[in-house]
C-alpha cells in the first residue's frame, strides 16, 4: 500500500490568532501529537484536500516536517459547519504494523435499486469503529442492501468485512432499515379500490 | 402544527444567535437537505408550509425529515396597548436556527426531484438555504444559494 508525502511546516505561535493567519495564507493548522509536547504545524489546503479525497479521513500519511519523515495516521478533521472545509487536521505518529482504532464510514451499495423498486433506505450509523494495523485502514467499509426486505435491519454483525479488522461497535446495533414511503399505497390496494368502484358502477 | 407538548415556563427570554450551528449540521437519515445559511426563528407555520411544499412536489416517493422543532414560545402585545403591565401573552412557537444547520431532509427521490423540492420548501423560510447532498465531494462543490 502506497503511503502518500505530506509536506507541513512548523507553525509560528498559538491559538485562534496564529491558526486564522494560517488559514488567510491558503493553510490548514494542525497538531502532531507528542508524548513530550504537542508540534503545533500548518499544512498546505490544497495537499490536504487531495489527500482527504484520495485516501479518506483516517489514511496512513508520511509527514515530512523539515528532514524530520514521520509516519502518522490523520486522528481527526474538524471541517467548518456551513463551507465544509477542512479548518483544523490532528496527526498520530504510529508504526505501520501498530494496531489502531478508528471511525470508518460506511458506504451502501444497491440504494438505487432498492428506490426503484419504491423503498426507502434510512441509515442509522454513518460509521462503525474498527481496529486494524496502521497500513490497513480502509477508506470506507462497502455494506450490501441487496437481501435486505421492506421492515428489516442491517445490524453491524450482518457485515461482512476483512479478517484483519475487527470491528469494536456493538454488534446489535442497527445500520439501516428499508422502510417504505411515508405515503405510500401499495399496488394491491389501488388494484383492490379500482375493482371496487368498477363493481359500483 | 408543530408545537410542545407541555413547557415548564410559558415565556422565556428571546436570546442571541451568535456562531454557527454546533449540532445537527450534517446530513443524518436521508440523501439531500436544506441547511440554513442565515441564523433565524423560524416559526412552526413556516415548518409546515416547507414540509406540505416538499411532500406534494414528491408525492408518492421518498421520505422527508424535519429536523427542526419549534420549542422555543414567543410572546406578543396586543395591539394598542400601553406599554407596561407586564409581558405580552404566547402567541406562536419557533425554532432557533444558526447558520449550518441541515433544517430538512430528503431520501429516497432522484437528485433532480429532491433539488426542486427543497427549492421549493426554501421559498417558504425567512432565510438564504443552501441545497446540500450527502456525498462530500458533491458538498465541496458547493451548493447553489436559493432566496428563501
Amino acid at each position: 500500500m502506497d503511503v502518500p508525502v505530506l509536506r507541513v511546516n512548523y507553525r509560528i505561535g498559538s491559538g485562534k490568532n496564529s491558526a486564522r493567519r494560517s488559514r488567510r495564507a491558503g493553510q490548514v493548522p494542525g497538531v502532531i501529537y507528542d508524548a513530550v509536547k504537542n508540534k503545533l504545524i500548518s499544512v498546505e489546503k490544497k495537499e490536504l484536500d487531495a489527500i482527504l479525497h484520495d485516501y479518506g479521513e483516517n489514511a496512513l500519511v508520511n509527514l515530512e516536517l523539515g528532514d524530520e519523515h514521520i509516519k502518522s495516521i490523520i486522528a481527526q478533521v474538524q471541517r467548518h459547519p456551513v463551507s465544509q472545509q477542512a479548518i483544523h487536521v490532528d496527526f498520530k505518529p504510529v508504526q505501520e504494523d501498530m494496531r489502531v482504532r478508528a471511525h470508518v464510514p460506511i458506504r451502501f451499495i444497491g440504494v438505487s435499486e432498492i428506490e426503484r423498486n419504491g423503498g426507502i433506505v434510512q441509515r442509522q450509523r454513518q460509521e462503525i469503529e474498527v481496529e486494524c494495523s496502521a497500513d490497513r485502514v480502509p477508506k470506507y467499509i462497502p455494506v450490501d442492501l441487496g437481501k435486505l426486505a421492506v421492515g428489516q435491519n442491517l445490524k453491524v454483525q450482518d457485515i461482512e468485512i476483512s479478517e484483519e479488522l475487527s470491528i469494536l461497535t456493538k454488534p446489535t446495533e442497527v445500520i439501516a432499515t428499508l422502510t417504505l414511503p411515508s405515503n405510500y399505497v401499495s399496488q394491491k390496494s389501488i388494484a383492490v379500490e379500482n375493482n371496487g368502484e368498477e363493481g359500483q358502477a | 402544527m408543530l408545537m410542545p407538548k407541555r413547557v415548564k415556563y410559558r415565556r422565556v427570554m428571546r436570546g442571541r444567535m451568535k456562531g454557527k450551528a454546533s449540532r445537527g449540521n450534517t446530513i443524518t437519515y436521508g440523501e439531500y437537505g436544506l441547511q440554513a445559511i442565515e441564523p433565524a426563528w423560524i416559526t412552526s407555520n413556516q415548518i409546515e408550509a416547507a414540509r406540505v411544499a416538499m411532500t406534494r412536489y414528491i408525492k408518492r416517493g421518498g421520505k422527508v425529515w424535519v429536523k427542526i422543532f419549534p420549542d422555543k414560545p414567543v410572546t406578543e402585545k396586543p395591539a394598542e396597548t400601553r406599554m407596561g403591565s407586564g409581558k405580552g401573552s404566547p402567541e406562536y412557537w419557533v425554532a432557533v436556527v444558526k447558520p449550518g444547520r441541515i433544517m430538512f431532509e430528503i431520501g429516497g427521490v432522484s437528485e433532480d426531484i429532491a433539488r426542486e423540492a427543497l427549492r421549493l420548501a426554501a421559498h417558504k423560510l425567512p432565510i438564504k438555504c443552501k441545497f446540500v447532498a450527502r456525498d462530500r465531494d458533491k458538498d465541496e462543490m458547493g451548493g447553489e444559494v436559493d432566496e428563501g
